[in-house]
């Protein structure tokens, strides 16, 4: 399909305008495809990011750059389902809905 | 998820927050997308039935906020673009989506766009911040 979701990174601006997401560690609901795992990692501590889809944590997986892949883990779960230890996150960054 | 299952989703996910920790909420909200061609509104998705899920989510976060387990720090209201090369691959993309119609009359119009053009997505963000105790 030929789209181009948010050219102007209008989502990632007003996520960066909105939280200072330096040194956190972030729970990171509904992923998809890590578009916006890609900004805000540079800057967190580590994302533990999450997402229904297997498709897209799998592309997410894939295109994880070298550089991040001490920090970011992509898994597969339901906004429900996901076990998480008691206070070991900063943020928590819901993604468009649960 | 279902809207039902939202606020018990929560506060298990909020229970991994340290106490003074934030919450980002990004979500798409009303009015519904839009379709334009060089800034003119064509027409708007049908959106009846994703709207009710999306907004359970924002509901559940504002329940938990008036319990005095978040509090409501900021938010902000912006647009953001889905961009295509013709009405046909927009056709496309929403056919694929589960809680979004395209309505017949706008379908056939954006059939007929042969050049590019996007949608409208109205967005709103916000942070909570949980409360420390004590």
């Amino acid at each position: 399909m030929s789209r181009v979701v948010d050219p102007e990174g209008a989502h990632l601006a007003a996520a960066l305008r909105t939280a200072d997401f330096r040194g956190l560690r972030v729970l990171e609901v509904g992923c998809g495809d890590g578009r916006l795992t890609w900004g805000i990692a540079p800057l967190a501590d580590s994302v533990l990011a999450f997402d229904p889809l297997e498709e897209d944590v799998l592309s997410a997986r894939q295109e994880c750059p070298p550089t991040l892949r001490d920090k970011v883990r992509f898994e597969v779960a339901e906004a429900g389902e996901i076990e998480v230890p008691r206070e070991s996150i900063d943020l928590v960054f819901f993604s468009w809905s649960l | 998820m279902e809207p039902e299952g939202v606020v018990h989703a929560l506060r298990r996910l909020l229970r991994s927050l340290v106490p003074g920790g934030l919450v980002v909420d990004l979500l798409a909200v009303p009015p519904p997308e839009r379709v334009e061609v060089d800034g003119d509104v064509i027409g708007e998705l049908d959106e009846s039935a994703f709207f009710p899920r999306a907004l359970a989510a924002a509901a559940g976060l504002d329940a938990l906020a008036e319990e005095g387990v978040l509090v409501h720090e900021h938010e902000q209201r912006f647009p953001v673009f889905v961009r295509y090369p013709s009405g046909g691959d927009l056709l496309d993309d929403v056919k694929d989506r589960e809680y979004t119609r395209m309505p017949v009359d706008l379908s056939r119009r954006v059939t007929r766009i042969t050049g590019p053009c996007e949608i409208r997505v109205s967005c709103l963000i916000r942070r909570f911040r949980k409360e420390a105790p004590g």
